[in-house]
């Protein structure tokens, strides 16, 4: 089960795990993943976004102790995803597409569930703040409230960020849906 | 307030949400896969050192605790043949069983077993032996034997071993670890990346490299190679400096590989021997000057891979080439 995070505790543990405490670094990758792997997934392949977790926590442990102050780090290592997915595409030197149907028309199962891989390219499509904020509500499932915690962002921006994000995403789906 | 159930999922559900949440939930973060129970990539480096020990416990911290709460998830490894006495995780293996995220592989002494996943390769895993895949796309092969044949696309595939990762690069290869943390890689067909941090190793078919707990890979080396010639550059990597003239003297034009790989790790001021070497054996390019070669110069190191006029290296290419 993970752990939803309170920014007083949460403090307390950034100051543990840069002092050295192994098990408050581990209590803050538990209570993270979730927004670092959505980061990811907004620029990487899925695949790839589980492969490069473990290397934004292992720099944001090396680094940790530069880190002044605690309220910066949802910030900081959100940063440091975004980095981290960067590099990765600059290695790769190409950035895949997600489906070969992702051009093509949004195909819906008879449930009426929409093409995973086509709406996530959607979302990818989108503005930043946008895909980041819509990735971490749909696809990670966390709520407004907890994207607002984790990523620093004020609750008013998510729920700006989600309801235009939103509006955007609609748009799109329903332009593929009249091809 | 109608966007209720976007922002905390309070309120009547949208259904258009409710759809796209379920068609993205594939995606969402998995506790159990999101653990990598990798060795820490730099073990020698000095200040960095106790930060990846203590990162290996930290994972292994992490993993005990997400398998305590959460099923180890399947990974697409499924065991294809066993003989002998084999566990995966605390069962005994056999045929179709899966090796899941973080789940420990076992082969008992005169034991085999190999591994397949259709869209990446098959493992055949030697006797006493101990592995385990932290996805489709990496294994830790903590000491032991494992032969890899792969034919995912190049860099698909990664075996993390206590000292370097093999990242394959479509090929065939065979990865040795002793209990000392120490390996070999010795490739068959293709190519293979032998890499940690900032060092890495470029291995063709029918070449090997050794790779040591405390500094990573080594220069790799044909295995056609003179038995002196061998015997020398294990002294060099040993610490014993002076074996770099009998190296050097008793390389073969096909040993440029080997001198390559030298001409970025030898101290600068050995640089110009090697290079002095390397122009002997190979047809170093015009635009290539000696001080740029010495000076490390990425475009000149880069020349000169070209003048080994190595085969199916288009790779390197895409390489990020992590010593410029």
């Amino acid at each position: 089960m993970l752990v939803a995070s309170e920014p007083a505790e949460d403090a307390g543990l950034i100051r543990a795990a840069a002092a050295g405490d192994r098990a408050a670094f581990g209590e803050l990758y538990v209570r993270y993943a979730r927004m670092v792997h959505g980061i990811l997934l907004g620029r990487v392949a899925p695949g790839d976004a589980e492969d490069l977790m473990q290397d934004v926590f292992l720099a944001a442990m090396k680094q940790l102790r530069g880190l002044r102050a605690a309220a910066a780090f949802p910030g900081w290592l959100k940063a440091i995803a975004r980095n981290r997915a960067m590099d990765h595409l600059r290695g790769s030197r190409e950035r895949l597409p997600l489906s070969e149907e992702s051009a093509g028309k949004l195909h819906r199962s008879r449930d009426g569930v929409p093409d995973a891989f086509l709406v996530l390219d959607l979302v990818r499509r989108l503005p930043e703040a946008y895909r980041e904020t819509l990735i971490l509500r749909l696809v990670e499932g966390m709520t407004g409230p907890e994207i607002a915690r984790q990523t620093g962002l004020t609750p008013e921006s998510v729920r700006v960020n989600l309801c235009r994000g939103m509006k955007m995403l609609r748009e799109a789906l329903g332009g593929m849906e009249a091809k | 307030m109608k966007d209720d159930y976007l922002w905390d999922r309070s309120g009547p559900p949208d259904p258009e949400i409710a759809r796209l949440e379920e068609a993205l939930a594939q995606w969402r973060y998995q506790p159990a896969a999101g653990f990598r129970g990798a060795a820490p990539r730099r073990p020698w480096s000095a200040p960095g050192a106790r930060w990846m020990a203590l990162a290996a416990a930290l994972l292994v911290a992490i993993s005990t605790w997400l398998m305590k709460v959460a099923p180890s998830v399947p990974t697409a490894w499924q065991v294809a043949r066993v003989e002998g006495a084999a566990q995966v995780g605390r069962q005994a293996a056999t045929v179709s069983m899966a090796l899941g995220a973080g789940q420990v592989l076992r082969t008992g002494s005169g034991a085999a077993l190999t591994l397949q996943a259709d869209a990446m390769g098959t493992l055949d895993i030697g006797p006493d032996s101990e592995l385990s895949a932290a996805s489709n796309r990496r294994v830790e092969l903590r000491h032991g034997a494992l032969h890899a044949f792969i034919w995912a696309r190049p860099r698909q595939f990664v075996v993390n071993t206590p000292s370097a990762s093999a990242v394959d690069l479509g090929c065939e290869y065979t990865v040795t670890v002793n209990s000392s943390g120490d390996g070999l890689l010795r490739v068959a067909m293709g190519w293979v990346a032998f890499q940690t941090g900032d060092q890495e190793a470029f291995i063709p078919a029918g070449a090997e490299c050794v790779t040591r707990r405390r500094s990573g890979p080594g220069i790799p080396y044909y295995q056609d190679a003179g038995q002196a010639f061998r015997q020398s550059l294990a002294a060099y990597e040993g610490g014993r400096e002076s074996a770099l003239g009998d190296l050097l003297e008793l390389s073969r034009p096909r040993d440029g590989l080997t001198l390559w790989h030298l001409l970025t790790r030898v101290r600068a001021s050995d640089r110009g021997r090697v290079f002095g070497r390397f122009a002997q054996l190979v047809a170093v390019p015009a635009e290539v000057t000696r001080d740029a070669a010495l000076a490390k110069d990425p475009r000149a190191i880069d020349r000169l891979w070209d003048a080994l006029n190595l085969e199916n290296a288009d790779w390197w290419r895409g390489w990020e080439r992590r010593w410029q």
